[in-house]
């Protein structure tokens, strides 16, 4: 059931908050001991916001879609009085005594609360194995990592136990998860979710969003966190549209470009096979398919590395020095970060300026760009590299390297699934699009899913 | 090729002995892909970083 058809039920009295939320709550108690994607449970809360939820409404209070829905967040968003760790030993005990801006949006909303999703320590990761809390594990194969750092968002959701979970996005951190688990992320346009009360990995490059089954869902979600927060810097005044796409959505006319270069590059042929079904099935629909090259995203990534290993070594440095608080693959990075000079940072946040120029002119090509998410399905967990014709990399490169330069950019960009790969394990695609268009990128999924059906697979055993 | 165990030593920052190979590794990699992008910067271009100023009450 997705969260329109929930919203629909609940409305036609065929079921209650109460009811959804006993049963997501059910499904989190069966499935924590396999997939570990929840470190806390709030289980009385949840019922308590239920009941209330359910009164509300018999009360003629409707609060829009989201009203009665369990839902979860990852645990780096701030809840007034419960624990919020960061998936960190440093936070393990730390009850914020303010919500995030997203939390207070999506209880305005109605939504029901379950618990606090596990993740990769401090969101500094790509595996979510973590080495405190536990390693969380992919529903669609739990030998597998989910992705990360909203590793447990994804896993929740590809498995039902929430309809939605919210996760943050540093460099792909929305987007790996809902690839390698099979669902749906938005990382909107940087600005247009309030970063308030949360956790921050790195300042000038997280970006909020949630990750849903379908597209229309994470539609209704974007709605309900999306606009104007003064209480961060870097919120933007731009009005907040409509996202959902109409039942019946057209795509007709548009023109989505399909990279020449880089993208299609060093990817699982699997992957790129099941992508470029994805830009035919958008061509059966009307839409125009524009080959595009685009500028060197090897560039961006190295620039956004920079800002990302000094930004986040500033944040964490007054803990570094007690080291055994730390997991090995995280102390690494802190540590990389705090040799950037200076003068390095300083100039990677000026090359961030030169590169969103030269990347501006592809939206005189296309309104959009179409991508692998990431070039290949999910690693086994503990696996370190991955083989892509012939050619070893590093997995947390590898599975960063078509989405992080996104971050830099500071672009919407949306991860839906594009088929299941001989291994089991779902594939996922990307759309890019132009500052604030979220709406579009909402058409063009919705459009696809609709046609393509990938929304409606479920894992096994779950 | 810069001597990033040096830099780690005249930063004062503690790091494992051990761990000093591979990271000087992955840093000098992603050092050789920066420099010439640093290098090619104009002159004019600002840094993408956020202050703003209002007027303030005077106290």
């Amino acid at each position: 059931m997705t969260i329109l058809e929930a919203a629909a039920a609940i409305r036609a009295k065929k079921v209650t908050s109460a009811e959804l939320t006993a049963e997501s709550l059910s499904s989190i108690a069966r499935l924590q001991p396999r997939l570990n994607a929840f470190i806390t449970v709030a289980e009385e809360r949840a019922r308590e916001r239920a009941r209330r939820a359910d009164e509300e409404l018999k009360r003629g209070m409707d609060r829009g879609p989201l009203h009665g829905i369990p839902i979860a967040v990852k645990d780096v968003f701030c809840m007034r009085g419960m624990r919020t760790t960061c998936g960190s030993k440093l936070f393990e005990n730390h009850v914020p005594d303010r919500d995030a801006a997203a939390v207070e949006r999506l209880e305005a909303a109605g939504a029901v609360i379950t618990g606090k999703a596990n993740m990769h320590e401090l969101a500094y990761g790509i595996t979510s194995s973590n080495p405190h809390f536990g390693f969380v594990r992919n529903a669609r194969n739990p030998e597998h990592i989910p992705g990360g750092s909203s590793g447990g968002s994804g896993s929740a959701v590809a498995a039902g136990m929430v309809f939605m979970a919210m996760g943050s996005d540093t460099g792909g951190s929305i987007r790996i998860p809902a690839s390698f688990c099979g669902t749906v992320g938005i990382k909107p346009t940087f600005g247009r979710v309030s970063r308030y009360g949360v956790m921050p990995l790195d300042f000038s490059l997280d970006h909020m969003g949630p990750l849903t089954r379908t597209v229309r869902d994470a539609a209704v979600c974007l709605g309900a966190i999306a606009g104007h927060d003064p209480r961060d810097e870097t919120s933007s005044r731009q009005p907040v549209p409509e996202f959902l796409p109409p039942r019946q959505v057209s795509i007709q006319g548009l023109r989505i470009g399909i990279p020449e270069n880089f993208y299609f590059e060093r990817v699982d042929p699997e992957v790129e096979a099941a992508v470029r079904r994805m830009a035919s099935a958008a061509a059966n629909l009307g839409a125009t398919l524009v080959p595009v090259r685009v500028p060197d995203i090897r560039e961006l990534n190295v620039i956004a590395r920079v800002i990302l290993l000094a930004e986040a070594s500033a944040v964490m440095e007054k803990h570094l020095s007690r080291r055994e608080n730390f997991g090995a693959d995280v102390l690494s990075l802190l540590d990389q970060g705090r040799l950037i000079a200076a003068t390095d940072y300083v100039n990677a946040q000026r090359l961030r300026r030169v590169k969103q120029q030269e990347f501006r002119r592809i939206w005189r090509h296309a309104d959009c760009l179409l991508t692998p998410c990431t070039p290949t399905p999910a690693p086994k967990i503990g696996q370190t590299a991955i083989t892509i014709a012939g050619e070893a990399e590093d997995a947390r490169l590898a599975s960063t390297r078509l989405v992080r330069a996104i971050n830099l950019l500071g672009l919407p960009a949306l991860a839906l699934p594009c088929g299941v790969h001989t291994l089991g394990l779902p594939m996922g695609t990307q759309l890019i699009g132009r500052p604030f268009t979220e709406p579009l990128l909402f058409r063009v999924g919705a459009a696809l899913e609709d046609v393509t059906g990938f929304d409606k697979r479920v894992p096994p055993e779950c | 090729m810069k001597n990033w165990k040096l830099i780690a030593q005249g930063l004062d920052v503690a790091i494992p002995e051990a761990d000093l190979p591979k990271l000087s590794q992955t840093l000098e990699a992603m050092d050789t892909a920066f420099r010439p992008l640093a290098e090619a910067i104009p002159d004019e271009m600002e840094p993408a970083v956020i202050f703003h100023i209002q007027p303030e009450e005077q106290v």
